[in-house]
């Protein structure tokens, strides 16, 4: 294309990323333009757009093709696990400070290299992406290990729980994302088929 | 070549009744389907493309020229019209409605005696 792109256009071509290789050699052109009509129809919102930009990226992650090997789902339980495990040491042997070392510092380390790994291994960005989400999800269950094992749950409630929550799976989406790229980017084009 | 089965989502249907009537492009479709379903089918590139390519493969509808010369001439922009097949497993589908349509009718009266 020759014409400029809006930061909201660059976006919404990461967002394609998470379709195969061949379904975006045929369409990508066309999603394209079509993103670029609904960017400038003035009836259509800009939460209506970032609600469209979610559900294609869950849609194109969510595709039959797209879905992880057993494998990749067993590798990313293991890495979940090992932040977990990590927490838990860190609570034992340092009570009170897992808040400030495993739950922010590791996941922001581990997951762009996981990312990287899913990616190259599922030779799909959608690899990469998938990897990280199940290795939060398992990490996320940290907070309730450590609740269970030390009575330790520092948030003032549930609401402060699920804010902390949310707050740390943007901060960890931003690596997820950097990690898959480049294992996707890096992988050799007639092996990144999909 | 055998016969593939083909579920009609809801935006497979909107996409099929918007195609009913004339060839359209990817976002006279997204705005038809709006309209139509009044708001409440809202789709994006993602799924519009997604639910376009298996039509095409189930051929129920087939890429076509533009309308207008303007048309032919944006090659950027792809035109879809629906098939013979494509109208018969719409007006198969509105029937399936019109059916279940009548049947709660009926059940709705009965449960209102």
């Amino acid at each position: 294309m020759t014409f400029p792109l809006s930061f909201t256009e660059r976006l919404y071509g990461l967002v394609l990323l998470a379709y195969p290789r061949q379904f975006r050699a045929t369409y990508e052109n066309e999603m394209r333009l079509v993103f670029r009509d609904l960017l400038r129809d003035e009836s259509v919102s800009r939460w209506a757009l970032a609600r469209l930009m979610a559900v294609d990226l869950i849609a194109g992650l969510g595709r039959r093709e797209r879905l992880p090997s057993g494998d990749l789902v067993k590798h990313s339980l293991l890495y979940g696990l090992f932040i977990v495990a990590s927490s838990i040491a860190a609570e034992a042997w340092h009570p009170g400070l897992y808040v400030g070392v495993p739950l922010v510092s590791v996941p922001f380390v581990l997951f762009i290299p996981a990312a990287f790994w899913g990616a190259r291994r599922a030779r799909s960005f959608a690899g990469g992406m998938w990897v990280a989400a199940i290795m939060g999800a398992v990490s996320s269950t940290m907070v309730a290990w450590n609740w269970l094992l030390f009575g330790s749950f520092p948030f003032y409630d549930a609401v402060s729980f699920v804010l902390a929550m949310a707050l740390m799976a943007a901060f960890c989406l931003g690596p997820a994302v950097i990690g898959a790229i480049a294992g996707a980017a890096t992988m050799p084009y007639e092996d990144s088929a999909s | 070549m055998g016969r593939t089965r083909f579920t009609i989502t809801s935006s497979a249907f909107y996409i099929l009744l918007s195609l009913s009537t004339q060839e359209r492009h990817g976002y006279e479709i997204l705005k038809d389907v709006a309209l139509s379903s009044a708001g409440r089918v809202k789709m994006g590139p993602g799924i519009l493309y997604t639910t376009l390519k298996r039509l095409l493969e189930a051929s129920l509808i087939v890429e076509v020229e533009g309308r207008t010369a303007a048309d032919r001439e944006d090659s950027r922009r792809r035109f879809y019209r629906l098939t013979h097949k494509g109208r018969a497993a719409l007006a198969a589908e509105l029937e399936r409605m019109e059916q279940a349509l009548k049947v709660a009718r009926v059940q709705r009266l009965r449960s209102a005696e």
